[in-house]
């Protein structure tokens, strides 16, 4: 699938500008009289604008000007992505129920199988450098790494 | 300095960092020589491990991960015509015709002297050069902090890509990401929506791990998944480096290619958003330009490899002058120093040289120390490290994730920051899909909170007048600079990209 980045980016930031400019008296609660300049709004408030603003050029760049990078977007490439971010997402919740140490080695034999990394010494081999991270953090650096005994 | 050499030293030369910055040189050599990964990547990676250190010893190993970084590039530009980082990119150009001519050592022993010689006179320049900046800039107020940052943002144009337009958002996304949690001037909350896990906002080191580092490994798997079996294998590198290294007769012949080189460096390095990959080019070509032998330039020329790397190597100690002094990041990598200084109790600028003295100068005299570490390491460990090229990226990738995940938990030890890494990273990834670089939207993270803080505190002071960053004399001064130095940096980088297009065709074609 081709993709227009710039008429795509101009779409997303101007929607996402504007449902965030629309949330802004919501999100944003000042109490008592404030200035607008001295209130806590100002910084999202010009983030905000900066975003639409901008998506809005993005798009009279790419359907006035004609300025375009069209990138191809193919679903095989993708497919992989979205396994990656999974296995990630995955990983992340085996650590909070299970601690690093057990979920690194679930997350390596993951890996490995995505990537079909056969080679058993290169997968003991990360198992025994997930080890180390975990003695690094915890015996070096004094930096508690959760455990299925301690979350 | 002198009043507080003592103290310095003390502090300085333990063995405690003379470990960090050893592991530190060793460390960035490895990461800078493997395509794909970058310093910034390296630097994100260790800094949170530095939590449980002082300032000194965290801050020197940063500084070696940067130093080293910047030579082991070279590595795989001048053996596999790759280079490992990308103000690398011009050392291919004689770097790799010396290689494949059987030179591969001599090649490798001139890059690293070339690295070690500019990146020794780069800190000095930074040692001398800070201070009387330091002692300008001590009577900036807060208009002209906002204007200072906001000069900062004009790294953006050096590092947007092909649409500056894109930089600018993703800056600002960056800005509005630094926003989310408790506002720390008022106490209000911002874009938490009533989530007790937003409340503390978006820590700067998770952010940067979900949209750098973790991006970063999605976008490379994937690429492994699909490049060919025949690409993986033309990568392998196998040699013995057996050629004699560089001669004295070769050395003297490119000092003066080295000094001038170190000078572009140096003039580049403190322009915000223009960095290494520019400051390797221009020294490049005037290289070239004023060069005796100009035919042997593209085919192995000695000049050309000192001329690239010298520069590069400068740049770090350069880039370090804004940031030190005014608390601009040079660029993508000096962003992330900024973040770091920051994470140790330091604050950039001006009263750094004056209220934190001896951590100031420790550091600086740090990078000093680095650079010369870096010629006695590169000289006794380049041969074992460029083995490291053929480690593929299905183990790194893996080892990379391990440490993300570790690192962004070891934040605050709190179990969501984790978690958040990975939608930060499926934004960086889809954003980097639509051609939005994630180093804007870095800067943003980090100079963000600075521009509100300092645009607050001037309209409390000025009585909301917006029109006080003109009417300060320095101020208005320093956003005619932002001006022009976007406008410059822009063609610049016009320029760079033309050429550095013609440097990857030429690569592509061999």
């Amino acid at each position: 699938m081709k993709v227009r980045t710039n008429l795509t980016g101009g779409i997303v930031f101007l929607s996402f500008g504007s449902i965030l400019m629309l949330l802004l008296e919501s999100q944003v609660i000042t109490y008592g009289k404030i200035h607008f300049l001295q209130s806590a709004k100002v910084s999202p408030f010009m983030a905000e604008i900066v975003m639409i603003v901008g998506g809005l050029l993005l798009i009279i760049q790419s359907l006035v000007f004609k300025k375009e990078k069209i990138v191809e977007i193919r679903w095989a490439e993708q497919k992989y992505a979205a396994i990656v971010i999974g296995i990630f997402a995955l990983f992340a919740t085996l650590i909070y129920f299970i601690g690093f140490l057990v979920g690194s080695i679930v997350f390596i034999v993951l890996m490995s199988i995505f990537n079909k990394n056969r080679n058993v010494i290169q997968i003991i081999m990360l198992c025994l450098l997930a080890i180390g991270i975990y003695l690094l953090f915890t015996q070096v650096f004094y930096v508690q790494l959760p455990t299925f005994w301690r979350r | 300095m002198f009043e507080v050499f003592p103290e310095i030293v003390e502090q300085l030369f333990t063995f405690t960092n003379l470990i960090y910055a050893v592991g530190g040189v060793i460390l960035g050599i490895i990461i800078g020589s493997i395509p794909g990964l970058t310093v910034t990547l390296g630097i994100i990676l260790l800094l949170p491990m530095t939590y449980g250190m002082d300032a000194i010893p965290s801050i020197v190993a940063l500084l070696a991960i940067y130093v080293g970084g910047c030579y082991g590039g070279s590595i795989s530009a001048i053996l596999i015509n790759t280079p490992g980082t990308n103000s690398a990119l011009a050392t291919t150009l004689d770097g790799y015709p010396l290689a494949k001519s059987g030179k591969s050592n001599k090649a490798l022993s001139t890059s690293l002297f070339a690295s070690s010689l500019g990146g020794l006179l780069g800190a000095l320049i930074l040692l001398f050069a800070a201070p009387p900046i330091a002692a300008v800039a001590m009577k900036f107020r807060s208009p002209e902090y906002f204007s200072l940052a906001l000069f900062g943002l004009t790294v953006i144009a050096g590092v947007s890509g092909d649409n500056i337009i894109k930089g600018i958002i993703s800056a600002f996304f960056g800005i509005f990401i630094a926003c989310i949690g408790l506002e720390p001037l008022s106490g209000t909350l911002r874009y938490t929506f009533n989530s007790i896990a937003l409340f503390g906002g978006i820590s700067l080191l998770p952010a940067l791990i979900g949209l750098i580092a973790l991006a970063q490994v999605i976008i490379k798997s994937v690429e492994e998944k699909t490049i060919t079996a025949s690409q993986k294998k033309s990568e392998k590198y196998r040699e013995e480096l057996a050629d004699p290294p560089i001669n004295r007769r070769e050395i003297r012949s490119i000092m003066k290619t080295i000094l001038v080189s170190t000078g572009i460096g140096t003039i580049i390095g403190a322009m915000p958003g223009a960095g290494g990959g520019v400051a390797q080019f221009v020294s490049y070509n005037e290289a070239r330009r004023t060069s005796k032998h100009p035919e042997e330039f593209g085919k192995g020329s000695l000049e050309g490899i000192a001329a690239a790397e010298s520069s590069n190597n400068t740049v770090v100690g350069s880039a370090m002058i804004p940031l030190l002094t005014l608390g601009i990041p040079g660029d993508g990598v000096t962003a992330i120093m900024l973040g770091a200084l920051i994470l140790h109790g330091m604050e950039p600028g001006p009263k750094l040289f004056t209220d934190q003295a001896v951590e100031t100068y420790s550091i600086i005299l740090g990078l000093v120390f680095c650079n010369i570490l870096l010629y006695i390491l590169g000289r006794a460990f380049t041969k074992q490290i460029s083995r490291v090229i053929n480690i593929p990226y299905k183990i790194l990738g893996v080892a990379i994730s391990l440490f993300c995940f570790a690192g962004a938990f070891a934040n605050s030890g709190n179990i969501w920051e984790m978690m958040l890494i990975v939608p930060l990273a499926i934004a960086g990834y889809f954003l980097g899909l639509l051609g939005f670089s994630v180093i804007p939207m870095m800067l943003g993270l980090i100079l963000g909170p600075i521009v509100e803080n300092n645009f607050s505190r001037s309209m409390i002071v000025y009585d909301n007048d917006l029109l006080i960053f003109f009417k300060e004399p320095i101020s208005c001064t320093i956003l005619i600079f932002a001006v022009v130095f976007t406008i410059l940096i822009v063609r610049m980088n016009k320029q760079i990209e033309k050429r550095a297009t013609e440097q990857a065709e030429k690569m592509a074609e061999e």
